[in-house]
């Protein structure tokens, strides 16, 4: 019935505001970051676990420069499994990684930045301006 | 330039479908609304709870995994937050249909048919399932 909608579709995240993947089980940080970003003029995308993430990196019409994610979730895949099938998968998308814990640099090496929790937002998105120049 | 931006109205929306509740989100924030989003009734209502968050509009789907599906979840809020407004739809052309009609209310001028969204929706379901039964 709408022909052509995909090409329509840019007011759903093409072209538009650099796309963010926010991935936090917690809804509060998850709501607090997502918000934190936009207020930096990005178009923010939110996911609980791993599963959903890739669910939405499955649709390019998004075009996510950057995934932010948690590294302690719920579910099959954390954090760092889902930074690697990323990392694999669209190798494009920078990678920024948070946890409450520490981790040695060896386990997020190959990504573009690890901030501990908690973890000031200011810097966080600083950081995420810096890598997306 | 000098005019008052509009305080925007804040709709809680609560899809556990992350391809339903992502085109979803965005067509309201395009509509004009802030958008929370949260992926069931627990999230919602520990949400809720929290004095800080400001809600004009509840918006929820009905079956959802959980203890509280969206009828529990409406219920809950009549008894708790008695007032605010909860649009409930349970599948997802009423979601479409329910979003379209807060978007003609919205702040901003629509942005682009509801129809869009949905069969932007129903690509995604069929792509995901395209993709689970390669795997």
């Amino acid at each position: 019935m709408v022909e052509g909608a995909s090409e329509r579709l840019p007011r759903l995240g093409l072209a538009v505001p650099t796309t963010i993947l926010v991935v936090e089980d917690d809804v509060f940080l998850r709501m607090s970051l997502a918000d934190h970003l936009r207020g930096a003029g990005y178009r923010v995308l939110e996911a609980s676990n791993a599963n959903e993430a890739l669910d939405l990196l499955r649709d390019r019409s998004q075009a996510v420069r950057l995934l932010l994610s948690d590294i302690q979730m719920p579910g099959k895949r954390d954090g760092l499994e889902l930074a690697l099938a990323v990392r694999f998968q669209y190798p494009d998308i920078k990678i920024v990684l948070t946890s409450a814990q520490s981790f040695p640099t060896s386990h997020w090496g190959d990504t573009d930045g690890f901030f501990p929790k908690p973890y000031d937002a200011k810097r966080l998105i600083e950081h995420i301006k810096m890598l997306l120049g | 330039m000098t005019e008052e931006p509009e305080v925007q109205e804040t709709i809680l929306l609560v899809e556990d479908e992350v391809l339903v509740r992502m085109p979803i989100a965005q067509y309201l924030r395009d509509c004009g609304y802030k958008v929370i989003e949260a992926g069931n009734a627990d999230e919602a209502i520990a949400l809720l709870l929290h004095k800080e968050t400001i809600v004009d509009i509840v918006f929820s789907d009905i079956e959802m995994p959980g203890a509280v599906d969206g009828f529990g979840l409406a219920k809950w809020i009549r008894e708790h937050r008695p007032g605010l407004d909860v649009l409930l739809a349970g599948t997802v052309p009423r979601t479409v249909e329910n979003a379209q009609q807060l978007c003609e209310q919205g702040s901003v001028p629509k942005p682009y048919d509801a129809q869009i969204v949905h069969n932007h929706i129903k690509r995604l379901l069929a792509a995901r399932k395209a993709a689970k039964e390669n795997e």
